[in-house]
């Protein structure tokens, strides 16, 4: 037990030494195992950070429809409960003419004409009484339009239904770049994990080739095939642990403090950045495993080709 | 009552005839007992590569234990195919190998490492770690099989001492002189007092004063108790020598003598 346990640490001790031996190719194998998981982990949080602010503008969409000022409460409240039927509804609030007028007000504070103009009206309110209504996505409101069509009587004719357009299309736009930023960043993924992948193949074939002697001096000593080979993996996983330390430390100096200027932008990032500062343990976890899972599979690749014991 | 004892008696004689079959349990147990005693055994060893003519051609031969025994042949003449089959770098096309007690035919792949730490090696070319100081070249291998750090500080420098290197510990095979490095391979061979130390062709890179240095070190080591098998083509040591001389030609054993000389061969 206490022999395994020397043993295994001597495996590291070796794999270590090799590791700080060949200074240029580790430096390679690192940087290219660095961009990998870096273009992995920015992938995930861009995805995350789309993906919220998609969210959250989907959730400021409304409809309006606007109601003449002859209707009926009770026909206004039938049509309000037709609509909330309706799947795709989340919310129908009624906007009475006064709440209208003074939430015109509020918003056209600054507006000294509008306001003036308004006020020489006196007590006629030119505006209507409405229907807001929040859906769930923007993009199906086939069932929404068939009911608000039926109650066309209800509606004021001059004012058309409002479905808040630049929203609706910002929101495609948002959901474009996000498709395509995910789709560029798979790619580009899988792209620098086979580089990965190729170069600590071939920095392990180097390896195994400059210490051709050493590895049959081994042999003939009686070490063990897992004595020879175990510093080549520890080797190739050092390569994975050094790049997530430095992936890592670039996400969390650079891309977590720099972040916030997108906010400006009406881009969501806070909820991903607390994930990212609130579970700090699963995000390094999981970029040592990716690294060192490429670097184990690399040179296990390469110890299957080329270290024949 | 004297039927029943007659009966008996052919039972028992009957078991006893098949008991000295050849290939019985008991004959079988006996010949490992005699295979035990030698410390290396060839039983008719032949190799052949490929199509060409055998390197090793149904070789005999058995070496007892503490003997020190000289291998001498010219080049090709199947000495470097002896040792590699002996230290199981190539398996033999046919013949029976037992080395230290371990029958090579009923040696597992992963049973090879354990083999090999029963035999030490020393090449002509000495195959030193050069980023390796001496000690740290002699304790890699005793770091190879799990050995304490404690235990190998405590080990090396009386190896080092034997072989004459007090002092030189730190440094490294490149400070060394031809004669030195191939002390510390030496040093190396023997840390974990191996049963056999095969010296194959110790003294081919080194003048005659380093030669017998190394080949007084051998004799020493071999009064321990360690069998040595060495091969070279030093005509004077090997007369002057006076051991054991097996002369190989065109893979056969040609002569085996007890007190032999090269010409001999």
């Amino acid at each position: 037990m206490r022999r395994g346990f020397t043993t295994v640490l001597r495996i590291f001790r070796y794999g270590l030494n090799n590791f700080s031996r060949n200074a240029w190719l580790t430096t390679a194998a690192t940087v290219v195992m660095t961009i990998t998981l870096l273009i992995i982990i920015t992938t995930m949080f861009a995805r995350f950070v789309f993906n919220d602010t998609i969210d959250q503008v989907r959730q400021k969409i409304d409809v309006s429809v606007y109601l003449k000022d002859e209707d009926t409460p009770a026909q206004v409240q039938d049509f309000a409960r037709q609509l909330k039927a309706v799947p795709v509804v989340t919310s129908v609030d009624y906007v009475s003419k006064q709440q209208a007028r003074t939430t015109f007000e509020e918003q056209n504070r600054a507006e000294f004409q509008q306001l003036q103009a308004l006020a020489e009206l006196g007590s006629d309110n030119p505006f209507p009484a409405s229907l807001r209504i929040k859906t769930r996505d923007p993009n199906k409101l086939e069932g929404l339009n068939a009911v608000i069509g039926k109650n066309k009587p209800l509606l004021d004719t001059s004012l058309p239904t409002s479905y808040s357009g630049d929203r609706k299309a910002a929101i495609d736009r948002i959901a474009q770049v996000s498709q395509f930023s995910e789709t560029a960043g798979l790619v580009a993924a899988a792209v620098f994990v086979v580089i990965s992948i190729m170069i600590v193949f071939n920095t392990i074939r180097m390896a195994i080739f400059n210490r051709r002697d050493e590895i049959e001096m081994m042999k003939l000593i009686g070490a063990e095939k897992r004595f020879i080979r175990g510093p080549f993996i520890v080797e190739a996983a050092l390569y994975g642990v050094l790049a997530a330390i430095v992936s890592l430390l670039l996400v969390y100096t650079v891309i977590i403090t720099r972040v916030h200027d997108l906010s400006q932008y009406e881009i969501v990032v806070d909820r991903t950045v607390n994930f990212f500062r609130t579970w700090p343990v699963l995000i390094v976890l999981g970029q040592l495993l990716a690294g060192v899972l490429i670097g184990v599979f690399s040179a296990q690749l390469a110890i299957r080709r080329y270290l024949k014991l | 009552m004297a039927s029943w004892m007659g009966l008996l008696r052919l039972i028992w004689k009957t078991n006893k005839d098949r008991r000295r079959q050849p290939g019985s349990r008991v004959v079988r147990a006996n010949q490992r007992l005699c295979y035990n005693k030698k410390v290396i055994l060839l039983d008719r060893v032949t190799k052949i590569y490929g199509k060409n003519k055998p390197a090793l051609n149904r070789v005999s031969l058995h070496v007892e234990p503490k003997e020190f025994v000289i291998l001498v042949g010219t080049s090709g003449a199947g000495k470097s195919t002896l040792l590699k089959i002996l230290t199981r770098e190539e398996r033999p096309t046919s013949g029976k190998i037992v080395v230290g007690g371990i029958d090579y035919d009923t040696l597992k792949d992963k049973s090879v490492p354990l083999l090999r730490r029963k035999i030490g090696v020393v090449f002509q070319d000495f195959k030193l770690l050069p980023q390796r100081t001496v000690f740290e070249n002699i304790a890699f291998a005793l770091e190879i099989v799990g050995m304490s750090n404690r235990e190998i500080r405590h080990t090396v420098p009386k190896v080092i001492e034997l072989v004459g290197l007090t002092g030189k510990e730190n440094q490294f095979p490149s400070e060394l002189s031809g004669g030195e490095q191939q002390r510390v391979a030496i040093a190396r061979a023997v840390v974990r007092q191996p049963k056999i130390l095969i010296a194959d062709e110790p003294t081919g890179n080194l003048d005659p004063k380093h030669s017998w240095d190394i080949v007084r070190l051998l004799e020493k080591i071999n009064r321990y108790g360690t069998t040595v098998l060495l091969t070279t083509h030093n005509q004077d040591i090997v007369n002057k020598l006076k051991r054991r001389v097996i002369t190989i030609d065109h893979g056969k054993i040609i002569s085996d003598v007890a007190q032999g000389s090269y010409n001999q061969g």
